[in-house]
């Protein structure tokens, strides 16, 4: 127990005096935090628009004034040739042209069959494909508009499936519910893995490992004695970037507080658990870096973080079963956007135990204190 | 120059002789390119609902059946109440449920107008947004067939840009590239570098006779050409598997690489002389370089939806201005009138950054 | 001291020697850096291990140390079996490598800490041992002085102070004057006769032949094999030289 206690004291004094690298540890990864929510904004608004009218008609510009009047869109008006909008869309003014043939309105009164050229600019395809959605949504309301004003249906009474959207866990639909829990998931992540990845294999580097595995020290005594301090940081880190969910970005946790640290606790043995076995396997801190990289962008992406999980192919969906992360994840939003309970997450729970077992027996059992 | 070629000699016998570390910076790359681009996707299959049919007749049942038989989603639950629904989101997981009424089918054929009720898990806004998207289509798709006619007498013909298949990769590619670039030369050169000063061998090559100069750019040179083989190399993956075009000229792509890769490069070596450890630099490589330009340049989240002052922090990194350079020589096929703003910001990002390095360099001797 | 004494070797206690090494042989790859060599080291002798750099002089005193895994032999470190009781042995010896190894973020009296608790020294005894072994090398009052900010030489001093915390039976001292003046070498050597009067054996390696002149015995490594072993007196004889230089120097050539 001494022993553990003098090795949890040395890896604190390493980090503390390390003036730099404590305040990357713990400033860094906050700040972040603090600033980032603040630029994950993936709604789609801010449409800029533009139009090639042929028709010129009160139409037209009525339907004009109707873009205007949406807060989706931005509108550039009218101009002059088909080029010149290209010209724009190229240099990134406008991400939809509207074209309106001639004889438009002549064609709407008599209802004749009339087109309304929509392009896109497709680079940023959720950009085009939501965009257009709004594009016809506008369209579609001022046909029907205009049709109940003239008291002349444009078609048969049909009939109609409309839809009332009620949004469940997030009520203002703020984006930020969603980042702030991520991105604290994502830093938590980095300082848990890279730090502890990065430790034994500095060791090894500077030559200090052999001072120590020259004494009659226990492996599962030295890994402790590694392990303990870091996970009180990143326990630390974890419970301060709570507080700053709840007071700044004002979220609060609907579910308990000690299920959502008892989750955290067991992530934090997986990630370092992981680290220290890609810090003993590796020999230069450059190698342990770039596992760690690789896997730290794998699991961030297949998580389903930035993009939907609902998207990915079969096989990526079976990949995350060995992504801690996703476990993670999908377990802490469910316990802070919608409250659920100890039942409602325990697969995660369980998943994550036995990931952090596998993972610290193979750090265990891959840590050599004779080299071969 | 022969000091140089010294360096570079050293440099590169150490690069060449640890042969896993040469392999995972070459593989690594390769492996993150194939698994975002697979893995990438906007669209949405087999997302998990509930349905909840309060009718039962035989409208709600086809309506049912044409939701089932979209293939965007996969029922995992018919709850008999609406009770039984928030229980579904949180133990069955599922990202939306939806609601038919009472009398469906007496409501259709008489008022000709039903209210569906579509309940949306928000906590992924993204996938709700998509979803709900997919149930509206169902429903017009229905009552078109239910109605026998088009609804809407004015065809709609939408022309997608730059992009005809709408394939988010296209989106993606260039980001990762930046991404991937970033983390091969900004990271490597300040990690190298760093390992020099924390291993004491930096003091040795400072006191040596050799033009300072040369050292930091002997030791960041090796980097950039391994660096400029992995940008190749997911080019061409893009290219080949992703068919991504390259419309400009591939020179020109090629040149833009190259400067990016210098400023990248200047970047990690003016992280190299703030630290004294690898763990330093690395920390700060990935906080400071890596994460915001994540974040910031536009790859995850556009960049004008964000507060005016992070439109303006996004300017100083370098990710920003490459990922727009390359979008306009890939995909739309710009020439070099139209993008040597974007190297300039590039070019002269790299030569403070490197001049004030070596100032650093020298004060530290 | 000695409270796991039943635990060793009958035989090996009654032994005259605290190392036997055994046709000792480390291969990495096609490369062998020690090639089947067999000695004994008296107790309390003063061990001079001698070689050119490469010579495979710290691949050999690395394995006796259980730090690397030897491909073929064995040997008995202060009456332990290399092979099956590498953590009694570790109880038993000190170790200094040729690379400074102590913590340079800790302070003096914090790195002494740290690997006193490991060995186990009770924690009121071992600031004692500490202080007295501060003050024996006049660092008393730089106690609280990060490493990474005191010279060489005294770092050097520091981490013989640091081996030799736990008193050991054996210290491995792997080239522990390299680098620094001739004064603080002589320092060194006064430490290393002071350690050996109590009985403590040393084993030390290094390429200043001067030095080997202090030893009791010498041996001389060169291509992973061990070449000549002796007094200093016996071996200048044996080549009619009059000094260990010569006689390396004439080795080497020959």
């Amino acid at each position: 127990m001494r022993v553990i206690l003098i090795l949890i004291k040395k890896e604190f004094l390493q980090v503390f005096r390390n003036s730099l690298l404590w305040k990357i540890l713990l400033i860094a990864p906050l700040a972040e935090f603090l600033l980032f929510p603040y630029t994950a904004d993936y709604e789609i608004k801010n449409v800029h628009i533009a139009f090639v009218d042929h028709d010129h008609s009160r139409m037209t510009s009525d339907i004009l004034s109707k873009f205007s009047a949406s807060h989706y869109f931005i509108n550039h008006g009218v101009v002059n040739s088909r080029n010149e909008a290209e010209e724009m869309m190229k240099g990134d003014e406008i991400d939809f042209i509207i074209e309106f043939p001639a004889d438009f309105e002549r064609s709407v009164v008599t209802q004749e069959p009339t087109k309304i050229g929509i392009t896109a600019n497709a680079i940023n395809t959720v950009k085009a494909g939501l965009g257009s959605e709004y594009v016809q949504h506008v369209l579609a309301d001022y046909l029907i508009g205009i049709s109940e004003n003239a008291q002349n249906p444009l078609q048969p009474q049909v009939a109609q499936l409309v839809t009332t959207n009620v949004y469940w866990f997030n009520e203002q639909m703020n984006y930020k519910n969603v980042i702030v829990p991520a991105l604290l998931i994502i830093l938590v992540t980095l300082i848990g893995a890279y730090i502890t990845a990065l430790n034994i294999v500095r060791e090894k580097e500077l030559g200090t490992i052999e001072q120590v595995n020259v004494t009659p020290i226990k492996k599962w005594q030295f890994l402790l004695g590694k392990m303990i301090p870091f996970w009180i940081l990143g326990m630390a880190e974890f419970s301060i970037g709570l507080v700053i969910m709840k007071l700044v970005f004002g979220i609060s946790i609907q579910g308990s507080l000690l299920l959502l640290l008892g989750l955290t606790a067991v992530y934090l043995l997986v990630m370092l658990g992981l680290g220290f076995f890609i810090s003993s396997v590796s020999r230069n801190q450059l190698q342990a870096m770039f596992i760690v990289f690789f896997l730290f962008i794998l699991f961030v992406m297949l998580s389903g973080t930035f993009t939907p999980v609902e998207g990915m192919p079969d096989w990526a969906e079976y990949l995350n079963y060995f992504n801690p992360m996703s476990f993670f994840m999908s377990a802490m939003k469910t316990v802070i956007l919608k409250g659920s309970t100890v039942e409602n997450i325990q697969d995660q729970f369980i998943a994550l135990s036995v990931m952090a077992v596998i993972l610290n027996t193979a750090a265990l059992l891959s840590y050599r204190d004779k080299v071969k | 120059m022969k000091e140089l070629q010294q360096i570079l000699k050293k440099e590169f016998t150490h690069i060449f002789r640890d042969r896993i570390t040469l392999f995972l910076v070459l593989a690594i790359p390769i492996m993150l390119v194939l698994l975002f681009g697979f893995t990438i996707s906007t669209d949405i299959h087999h997302a998990t609902i509930s349905v909840l049919d309060l009718s039962n007749d035989s409208q709600s049942k086809a309506l049912v059946e044409k939701i089932t038989a979209s293939g965007y989603f996969e029922v995992v639950s018919y709850p008999k109440s609406e009770s039984e629904i928030g229980n579904d989101f949180r133990d069955k997981n599922i990202k939306l449920a939806i609601i038919i009424p009472n009398e469906f089918e007496e409501q259709l054929t008489n008022e000709k107008f039903v209210t569906i009720q579509i309940i949306s898990d928000v906590s992924d806004m993204n996938v709700a947004s998509i979803l709900n998207n997919y149930v509206k289509a169902i429903l017009i798709d229905f009552t078109n067939d239910y109605n026998g006619t088009a609804t809407m007498p004015i065809e709609l013909c939408t022309q997608m840009m730059y992009n005809p298949e709408a394939n988010s990769v296209y989106m993606f590619v260039p980001g990762i590239i930046t991404l991937i670039m970033i983390i091969v030369t900004a990271l490597m050169s300040s990690i190298t570098l760093a390992r020099e000063v924390e291993t004491g061998t930096m003091r040795m090559l400072l006191i040596a006779p050799v033009n300072k100069a040369w050292v930091v750019v002997g030791k960041v040179i090796p980097y950039m050409i391994l660096s400029f083989i992995s940008t190749i190399t997911i080019i061409v993956i893009s290219v080949l598997v992703f068919k991504m075009p390259i419309k400009g000229s591939v020179w020109l792509l090629l040149a833009v690489c190259i400067v990016f890769m210098l400023t990248s490069a200047s970047f990690g070596t003016a992280i190299s002389s703030l630290v004294k450890t690898q763990i330093d630099a690395m920390m700060i490589t990935m906080m400071g370089l890596f994460l915001p330009t994540a974040l910031l340049s536009g790859f995850l989240f556009p960049i004008d939806n964000m507060p005016y002052f992070f439109q303006i922090l996004a300017n100083i990194f370098p990710g920003k201005w490459f990922i727009i350079a390359i979008k306009d020589v890939m995909l739309k096929g710009s020439g070099f009138f139209d993008i040597w703003l974007y190297m300039l910001i590039l070019f002269l990002m790299a030569a403070v950054l490197m001049t004030l390095s070596l100032i650093r360099l020298d004060k530290r001797r | 001291m000695k409270v796991r004494l039943p635990f060793r070797h009958q035989q090996a206690q009654e032994s005259p020697y605290s190392i036997v090494v055994k046709d000792l042989t480390k291969c990495f790859g096609d490369f062998t850096a020690v090639n089947h060599i067999s000695f004994e080291v008296r107790k309390g002798e003063i061990f001079g291990f001698l070689g050119a750099n490469g010579a495979g002089k710290t691949t050999a005193i690395r394995m006796l140390c259980s730090l690397l895994q030897p491909t073929s032999g064995n040997a008995t470190i202060a009456g332990y079996d290399l092979a099956t009781q590498p953590k009694l042995i570790k109880r038993h010896i000190g170790y200094m490598s040729q690379k400074f190894s102590l913590y340079d973020d800790l302070t003096i009296f914090e790195n002494m800490q740290l690997f006193g608790t490991i060995y186990g020294i009770p924690r009121k005894e071992l600031k004692d041992r500490i202080f007295s072994r501060l003050e024996n090398l006049h660092l008393a009052d730089k106690s609280k002085t990060l490493v990474a900010s005191i010279p060489l030489g005294w770092k050097q001093k520091l981490a013989f102070a640091t081996a030799m915390l736990h008193r050991p039976d054996i210290v491995f001292l792997d080239e522990p004057t390299s680098g620094v003046d001739p004064i603080v070498r002589r320092e060194f050597w006064n430490l290393i006769y002071e350690a050996a009067s109590h009985g403590v054996t040393i084993f030390v390696t290094t390429h200043y032949m001067d030095e080997a002149e202090y030893c009791g015995r010498i041996s001389i490594m060169s291509h992973g094999e061990l070449k000549l072993i002796g007094t200093p007196t016996e071996l200048k004889e044996q080549m009619q030289v009059d000094s260990i230089e010569k006689v390396f120097v004439k080795y080497v050539v020959r």
